[in-house]
């Protein structure tokens, strides 16, 4: 069949590479894949990094919720501007487009310079670095979260402003021609407009944000660790019994993604953007 | 000229065959419009001619020459479909020469022969436009033009036409005819107008899967071969009744027919096709032997079209008389004039 | 039409471009600056910072992200293009499980999978930056995949049937049409995957295993170190920098 040659590249490649990776680490995890010693059956991964592991996973989901909230409560704003008669609009355009390219360890390595004790920001402001507060490596992950809701909003602003381009002029017009003021055609009009698209960006944030290495590494403290950075230390220790435990907090990471993934789908499909 | 044999094809997961057995052959510069109900096949017919789709059985042939083992490419055919598909990223030219470009004519010959073409479609001019920058009737001219330059044997035309407004369409139809006149190409064209259909030298009727008559339109009009037929064609009544000796008994009485089985003389169950222009509603009830109600008016350009209820739950379309006002519900009287086509149920 | 009132329009606008802007400020003026004593609103400008990336080997480092990114772009815009075709067109069906395998890398984590197959590549005696670029393919071909077939969804499959019918080949047809209609959803594959490949930190670092040193690698050892900001900042300006000019400038070539 022709259709199969054109899909078999990339879904064997794909396919392949995902399904050998994800096994390995599982393999490795479970104690059948060790780097010395005699492959064995056993969960000492787990058990031995327990607590490491749930602190761990709970960071990474405070993590990607908060960022996924507030990418949407700024980016949502962003697209409807972007696609209203404002005077800010074109500035506002080339922003986002601007940002959408820019790797996050690229703005996480300009938002530590922005945040920390000695940053922009506190000069700016006149506070002396004692007195600033640790937004970067801090007790909460705040440095972390405006990288990626800095980011994530320019991305759930062009794809808004993209949703909402071609309908919103005359549907907002006649909601104006049936009495609706503007804050009611925002609320009745806009919004379910907007909602389909805000939905699937913000699954695509969230799955992202959880699985993300080098901002959550660059801007974190040092403990409790996100599941990437904590899965990427015990990698490189020293310590080859480690490679299990790294190995551990990796296949959580990726049962975390493929659960919030089905959770993702269903939604989409609830509110009909799949089928 | 062109023909095909016994052609079957089945789109794949479709129980029943589209096309099951289809012969026909169109005459060397001669055209034929292919009509049927939608989704009779009409458009996989021209596919599988054109080698788009590959049938089951039979076999194709143009110009003498079997195509049926050769590509769509090399077949000596080419097909303007309903949407003019004219390339966006090359000019209108461009357009023109693209069959000369793949056949490797060199650049300046090919954009010569596009230009000619462009002047036979008579827009000289417009060699340099982009296709996005073209009205929907000079696309299709553009099109048309382009299909040309293919110098084709067989020409098929799938509904080319039907996207246009009257108009449009009617130059299209104008300029059509003078192609026919100065390069006599072999054309087949599906249609759902009769109209268009009419542009034709024959007319082929495509029902359940196969040719059910292939006539010129006026013998189609005038001896449809069964009931389907005429539906296809359309503005019959069907009154159902029997038939003996050259008359036709029914609920309007009976009445001289023509059949094609004149010499048989006995009684069968039969059906009166009668064409509404057959049919003279008056609204002076004393005035034909066919006495009914009126249930619908429509007009056909600047005919009014009445249908009567004429009991048993039988309705039969006819003209208004000229200078006759009838209105829905009223009491008219209606006769038939000369001899309707009759067929066998 | 009612509008809202100028102090929403307004302060909401001034709070969404402060935003946006605040957080580039830093690489911006640090790369162009020398020192930045305390109690100064702006630094004193200067290219040590420049300087010092060159001789930190940024020049190299930049080449290969670049050859990273165009091997990446070169190999999965072909297969996402094939792929978006059959999806797109929906030659032989809607593929669901094609279709959704095709996205599941948007959910996995880079960092896990690059874990896996690094555990693999000695025993499947895979050399580190083959591996590199696997698996950052495999992480852009959802993007050339699905950027090509909106493209295809959104031509009609009966033009490559139109160029078959004036005398095109299948091959002709494909090449002298239906590519150049897609050509604009190509090139914007090419540029997802150019930047998978051009941005990615986590992918080179677990497998390269700071052998493959790309630009983000420098990047990142500059940010998490000893306090450089010029130094930081240039080379954050030398990764994004080209990313927004690319985009600036496709965005002129489509006008």
């Amino acid at each position: 069949m022709g259709s199969l040659r054109l899909l078999a590249p990339a879904a064997l490649l794909v396919g392949i590479v995902s399904a050998i990776s994800i096994i390995s680490i599982a393999l490795t995890a479970f104690g059948l894949m060790p780097l010395v010693g005699q492959p064995r059956l056993s969960t000492d991964a787990f058990g031995a990094l327990s607590s490491d592991l749930w602190l761990g996973l709970r960071e990474s989901f405070v993590i990607a919720t908060t960022s996924t909230i507030l990418a949407l409560i700024l980016g949502v704003p962003a697209g409807l501007a972007l696609v209203s008669v404002s005077r800010i609009r074109a500035a506002l355009a080339a922003l986002t487009s601007v940002i959408l390219p820019v790797p996050h360890l690229i703005g996480a390595a300009s938002i530590g310079l922005l945040l920390s004790g000695g940053g922009v920001l506190p000069r700016w402001l006149g506070v002396a670095p004692s007195d600033w507060p640790a937004l970067v490596a801090g007790s909460f992950p705040t440095a972390i979260v405006i990288e990626f809701a800095w980011k994530e909003s320019a991305f759930i602003a062009l794809i808004i402003a993209a949703a909402l381009s071609s309908r919103l002029t005359e549907l907002s017009e006649a909601a104006a021609v049936l009495g609706a003021g503007p804050w009611q055609r925002l609320r009745r009009v806009t919004l379910p407009m907007a909602a389909p698209s805000a939905l699937a960006g913000a699954i695509i944030i969230y799955l992202y944000t959880l699985g993300s290495y080098e901002v959550t590494w660059l801007l974190g403290r040092s403990y409790p660790e996100a599941l990437p950075v904590l899965a990427y230390r015990l990698f490189t220790s020293i310590d080859l019994t480690a490679r299990p435990q790294a190995a551990a907090a990796a296949l959580l990471a990726i049962l975390s993604a493929v659960a919030i993934a089905g959770v993702g789908i269903a939604a989409l499909r609830r509110v009909g953007v799949l089928r | 000229m062109m023909r095909v044999e016994g052609l079957r094809f089945t789109h794949p997961g479709a129980e029943k065959a589209t096309l099951d057995d289809v012969s026909l052959a169109v005459p060397e510069g001669s055209m034929t419009a292919i009509v049927g109900a939608s989704g009779s096949g009409k458009s996989t017919l021209l596919r599988v001619i054109s080698g788009l789709n590959r049938p089951e059985a039979g076999h194709v042939y143009v110009d003498e020459g079997r195509v049926d083992d050769l590509p769509p490419e090399r077949r000596g055919l080419t097909m303007m479909f309903q949407k003019p598909h004219l390339f966006d990223h090359l000019s209108v030219l461009d357009n023109v020469a693209f069959a000369g470009d793949v056949a490797g004519v060199n650049r300046s010959d090919a954009r010569a022969e596009a230009q000619r073409c462009l002047e036979m479609v008579r827009l000289p001019d417009m060699g340099r436009r982009r296709p996005r920058q073209l009205s929907g009737g000079q696309e299709q001219r553009v099109a048309l033009a382009r299909a040309l330059a293919a110098k084709p044997h067989v020409l098929l035309l799938d509904e080319p036409f039907s996207a246009l407004d009257t108009e449009l369409r009617h130059d299209m139809h104008a300029l059509l005819g003078q192609v026919r006149a100065e390069l006599k190409p072999t054309i087949v064209m599906v249609t759902h107008d009769m109209a268009e259909a009419g542009l034709a030298d024959d007319v082929a009727v495509l029902h359940d899967s196969k040719i059910a008559q292939h006539a010129p339109l006026a013998a189609l009009f005038a001896e449809p071969a069964s009931v389907q037929v005429a539906r296809v064609i359309g503005g019959f009544s069907e009154v159902v009744g029997t038939c003996t000796d050259a008359h036709h008994t029914s609920a309007l009485g009976a009445w001289p027919i023509r059949c094609a089985d004149d010499g048989n003389s006995a009684s069968r169950q039969s059906v009166m096709l009668v064409r509404r222009e057959q049919v003279q509603v008056s609204a002076d009830t004393a005035q034909g032997p066919i006495a009914g109600q009126v249930r619908s008016l429509t007009w056909a350009g600047s005919r009014q079209i009445a249908r009567v209820a004429v009991g048993d739950g039988l309705e039969v379309a006819g003209e208004v008389s000229l200078g006759n006002t009838v209105s829905v519900g009223q009491q008219v009287t209606a006769s038939i004039v000369g001899q309707p086509w009759c067929v066998d149920v | 039409m009612s509008r809202f009132s100028p102090l929403w329009r307004w302060g909401g606008g001034a709070l969404l471009l402060i935003w946006f802007v605040l957080p580039l400020l830093p690489i911006m003026l640090w790369s162009l600056a020398d020192r930045w004593p305390t109690g100064d609103l702006l630094p004193t400008w200067g290219l040590v910072g420049w300087r010092e990336a060159y001789g930190d080997h940024m020049v190299p480092a930049l080449l290969r992200s670049t050859v990273l990114g165009l091997i990446v772009a070169a190999i999965a815009v072909p297969i996402g293009a094939l792929a978006g075709r059959a999806l797109g067109w929906q030659i032989g069906g809607r593929h669901p499980w094609s279709a959704a395998l095709l996205l599941a890398p948007i959910a996995l984590p880079p960092f896990a999978l690059a874990m896996g197959l690094d555990v693999l590549l000695l025993r499947l005696h895979i050399p580190q930056p083959v591996a590199v670029v696997v698996l950052l393919t495999v992480f852009a071909v959802p993007y050339t995949t699905y950027i090509v077939r909106s493209a295809y969804a959104g031509l009609d499959s009966q033009i490559e049937d139109q160029a078959r019918m004036l005398g095109a080949s299948a091959t002709q047809a494909t090449r002298k049409v239906t590519l150049p209609a897609i050509a604009p959803a190509l090139w914007a594959a090419a540029a997802m995957a150019f930047l998978v490949g051009w941005s990615d930190y986590v992918i080179t670092l677990i497998i390269g295993g700071g052998r493959l040193v790309t630009a983000p690698i420098l990047v990142a050892a500059s940010a998490s170190g000893t306090g450089n900001e010029p130094l930081t900042s240039a080379l954050a300006v030398a990764v994004a920098l080209p990313l927004v000019a690319a985009l600036l400038i496709g965005r002129l070539v489509r006008r």
